[in-house]
């Protein structure tokens, strides 16, 4: 498949971040629960790092077919079509399995939301990843709407840090958090 | 449980729910594509139609060069598909078409293939958006779904926005210009409101009535198999 090289910081907020100089690399036995995988760009060069299962959860059909096309080449990635919001059937597919890091990419206006619901399935010790899209929330200024979004996120969770992923995506926020 | 259990349960499953996820919808856009090709040329070259048919009803299809494609639509059953399950009438109709394709992609008899699709596109339309057929034409109708690109978009639009599909740079000239606004999109070809004196105020009421109806259609006859057995929170 595509190699390292290949992987574009103008495509995925995960490269972003760590072009930006934020150390998310997965370790090499973790568990990564990813939302809105889409067609599984991201998701197939994660693969390469981890020996753990990777589970993508994807709404759209279209672009669930690109994924499925994906896991069924690689061996390790497992892909879930559902809503993100419905975590009881996420729940379901996981199988009880110890979940190390959630990243999540959603964007939508009830984004934060999502992102709580889903909290209580990462283990205690877990880190969270979230890219933050404002112009999806409100029309605003983007550093008000983050401002608002931080007050939700620090009644349930712990900062660790924060930074825009400017030149490559524009009105973009990305986070790593972790559980009270 | 092992890890590869897992990754292989998630895939049957998924691909269950994708077969359940792709709609009717899908069909009645491509016989509305099939019939606009039809009127635009004399003898279109359709290769393009058989890949999107192809692309419905066997979505995970690795090998997807022409030559596969064309055989795998003329050889194979497309009753047990992957994807959209069709019923009887759709299935005959689907091999009268493949069938008469020749290698090139050109029909052999396009006068009699622009009659059936007609016909088909008709029946389609009629059973299962009964209620919206009543008020315009059905080629009108698929018309307007294929440019919003599905029924669960279109259903849950308001009304204004259905009465300007298909007018989106006048509405953008007259945003950013102040040239006079639009009245009318797609709805303009329907004889309601070729006919009428007032073209503006018809096709309000007109756009007011679809909406309705576009909505009762969408949710009887189509399945949301996502939104099931969960209620959503905030939205």
């Amino acid at each position: 498949m595509k190699s390292k090289e290949n992987w574009n910081p103008n495509k995925s907020k995960w490269k972003a971040a760590l072009e930006k100089g934020l150390d998310i690399k997965p370790k090499e036995n973790d568990n990564i629960l990813y939302l809105g995988a889409s067609s599984g760009t991201t998701v197939g060069q994660i693969s390469n790092l981890t020996n753990g299962i990777i589970f993508a959860v994807e709404n759209s059909p279209d672009m669930a077919i690109e994924l499925v096309k994906l896991a069924e080449k690689k061996k390790n990635i497992a892909p879930i079509f559902s809503d993100a919001r419905n975590t009881e059937y996420i729940k379901k597919s996981i199988f009880g399995k110890e979940i190390n890091i959630l990243f999540q990419d959603i964007p939508s206006t009830d984004q934060v939301e999502i992102l709580i619901r889903n909290s209580e399935l990462l283990a205690k010790d877990g880190k969270i990843l979230f890219s933050l899209k404002t112009q999806s929330i409100s029309q605003q200024s983007p550093q008000i709407t983050c401002r608002e979004a931080e007050i939700k996120l620090n009644e349930k969770f712990k900062i660790l840090s924060k930074i825009s992923l400017e030149p490559y995506h524009k009105k973009h926020y990305f986070f790593v958090l972790k559980k009270k | 449980m092992e890890n590869y259990e897992i990754v292989l349960w998630n895939i049957r499953q998924s691909k269950q729910r994708i077969k359940k996820a792709i709609l009717k919808d899908r069909i009645i856009i491509f016989f509305t594509r099939v019939i606009e090709d039809l009127k635009t040329y004399k003898n279109p070259n359709l290769y393009g139609r058989i890949k999107d048919i192809h692309h419905i009803l066997f979505p995970f299809d690795e090998d997807t060069t022409p030559k596969k494609v064309m055989e795998k639509m003329r050889f194979a059953s497309l009753k047990q598909s992957e994807g959209l399950m069709l019923d009887n009438h759709e299935n005959k109709y689907l091999k009268f078409f493949i069938e008469n394709i020749d290698k090139q992609g050109r029909c052999k008899n396009p006068e009699e293939m622009r009659k059936r699709t007609e016909e088909m596109q008709k029946i389609l339309v009629l059973k299962y958006l009964p209620n919206s057929a009543k008020l315009i034409e059905p080629f009108i109708l698929g018309k307007m779904i294929s440019s919003m690109g599905g029924i669960e978009r279109i259903a849950r639009k308001p009304s204004s926005t259905i009465q300007l599909i298909g007018a989106e740079k006048a509405l953008f000239r007259h945003m950013a210009r102040k040239t006079p606004s639009p009245k009318h999109g797609l709805l303009f070809y329907s004889t309601k409101i070729k006919d009428s004196k007032e073209k503006g105020k018809d096709s309000r009421a007109l756009a007011n009535k679809l909406a309705i109806a576009l909505r009762m259609d969408y949710y009887r006859n189509f399945p949301q198999p996502l939104s099931l057995g969960f209620s959503s929170s905030g939205q």
